[in-house]
């Protein structure tokens, strides 16, 4: 599942930002505004998935828990 | 007083550390007095002091005078060592430890201001935070600051030396702070486009860096979650965490194995460097040419500190990973040429010291070393000397004779320019700057060791 959903972000991040940054354009001396939003961006991303990575793990850990109570009986 | 401010330290308003009478102070201004209250008051402190990720200190009583609000006594560190020193393993520990830090003081309320490389060194062979006052209050909405920085250095010094080739390292002395996304990006090979983590933070991170370059894009009002920001860092940790060193094979690492000693000669050569060490101890001792670090380990014996220094990259890392295996602390590993040692670098040439300027040793080991500086690299005995009495008080060094088989094979498609290089010639040369306090040869070898103290 986890596989997946990074697949899925690449070709999303890949498609949508290399066609909007894909331009040529003169790197001045302040690349820190493009940092700084950037983060901004890629924050919402990682954010969401860290959170679902979070989720999962609790899910999984359930489910063992679950499964060696059955187990045991 | 004798107040003597480190060159290095001067671009921080919060402070800066200085030295008086032989020990190291760090002066907290006004200015940082509510941060420092909040660093001590929340228990991130001690919490990060208990896990062995940021340096201890003291507080010395002083009246607070003028702009001056306290002043800290920090624990020593016995070798400051450089990013570009260091091997891959130890840089992937400095960033992991740096973001763990960052990670940490965000759950107390706290963030790192600065991701900087120069922030870390390293005690009792782990990377610890040196810099007191890299913590900034959270601001709720705000992105990380330090975040271009640990991309421009950590992150990029570390891509390029998984990806392309270990000796990259040294590329850090000449960007000592921070190599360019875009300069790293046109660096590492097309495959890095399909790892995530190295697309995110350097690919398409410099090309927004383009972008925005010649534009002019006002302040955002878009703000970054505290959840986000923790997702941030986790994601630079996993990218960070499945990096593995580029090795090349190269004779190198397979140095003790294959050439040169027998058994007899291995042992007897060991008996003879604790021999000449003797009884006593020793507070810092420099191995020059230390290979994986058989040497040091035995140094480490009789030492407090043991600098391990070898101009192989893959040499190193080896000595590192079984130290860490044999949880040696004592021991710290660096890349170093001797025939090209670290200079002084940064503004005015004094930010960083250059390696003579960090010594010199109580005892430097030079064994297996000498037939690669005068037929390796053809530099005369008494240069070798010269050097050897500014970088050490004592020294064991190994005489490597022409008849050796190390030396056959250098010279095997070369020509022998070397009608100096004798043990004889050896001796003269070094007795301009040492006395010999003992000599042997080693069993079962035609090589000899010395015991030499400078005079």
């Amino acid at each position: 599942m986890r596989i997946s959903i990074h697949k899925i972000c690449l070709i999303l991040i890949w498609t949508i930002l290399i066609l909007y940054f894909a331009r040529p354009a003169n790197a001045y001396l302040d690349p820190g505004s493009g940092s700084y939003i950037f983060q901004l961006i890629i924050g919402i991303l990682l954010g969401a998935t860290f959170s679902l990575k979070i989720f999962w793990k609790k899910i999984i850990g359930k489910l063992r828990k679950i499964l060696s109570s059955w187990r045991k009986k | 007083m004798n107040k003597i401010p480190l060159s290095s330290s001067y671009r921080d308003p919060s402070g800066f550390v200085y030295q008086e009478n032989g020990t190291i102070y760090r002066q907290i201004n006004k200015s940082y007095q509510r941060e420092y209250e909040q660093l001590l008051r929340t228990g991130l402190f001690t919490d990060l002091v208990k896990r062995g990720l940021l340096i201890p200190h003291e507080e010395i009583k002083k009246k607070p005078a003028k702009i001056i609000y306290k002043i800290i006594r920090p624990q020593p560190i016995p070798f400051i060592s450089y990013v570009y020193e260091w091997c891959f393993s130890q840089l992937r520990e400095a960033a992991l430890v740096t973001l763990e830090i960052h990670r940490r003081a965000l759950k107390f309320g706290m963030v790192l201001k600065d991701a900087s490389p120069y922030n870390i060194q390293f005690l009792n062979g782990r990377p610890v935070l040196i810099d007191t006052l890299s913590f900034a209050i959270y601001e709720p909405g705000v992105p990380w600051i330090a975040y271009r920085q640990f991309c421009e250095t950590f992150l990029s010094f570390l891509a390029l030396m998984s990806q392309k080739d270990l000796s990259l390292g040294l590329i850090l002395r000449a960007y000592i702070d921070g190599i360019p996304l875009i300069t790293t990006a046109k660096l590492l090979p097309p495959k890095t486009w399909i790892n995530f983590g190295l697309l995110t933070h350097i690919h398409l991170h410099s090309l927004s860096q383009a972008y925005y370059a010649s534009r002019e894009p006002g302040v955002p009002r878009q703000k970054i979650s505290y959840a986000n920001l923790i997702g941030l860092t986790d994601n630079l940790t996993q990218t960070i965490t499945g990096m593995k060193p580029h090795f090349k094979n190269n004779g190198w690492i397979n140095y003790y194995r294959d050439f040169s000693y027998s058994t007899k000669a291995m042992i007897d050569k060991q008996k003879c460097v604790s021999d000449f060490l003797g009884p006593g101890r020793y507070r810092m001792i420099w191995d020059l040419g230390a290979n994986t670090g058989l040497f040091s380990r035995l140094a480490a014996k009789k030492a407090d500190s043991v600098i391990a220094f070898d101009s192989s990259p893959e040499a190193t890392e080896k000595n590192y990973q079984i130290n860490l295996g044999k949880q040696d602390d004592k021991i710290l590993p660096l890349v170093m040429d001797l025939t090209n040692p670290s200079p002084a670098v940064g503004w005015a040439n004094e930010e960083r010291m250059s390696l003579a300027e960090r010594g010199p040793a109580d005892m430097a080991l030079a064994l297996g070393l000498i037939h690669h500086l005068a037929i390796g690299n053809n530099i005369p005995f008494s240069k070798i000397a010269k050097f050897f009495k500014k970088i050490t008080r004592k020294l064991i060094i190994e005489f490597v004779p022409k008849k050796d088989i190390q030396i056959i094979k250098m010279l095997n498609f070369r020509k022998d320019i070397f009608p100096d290089y004798t043990e004889k010639a050896f001796e003269v040369d070094f007795q301009k700057h040492f006395k010999i306090l003992r000599k042997k040869t080693i069993a079962d070898s035609l090589r000899s060791l010395y015991l030499m103290e400078t005079i």
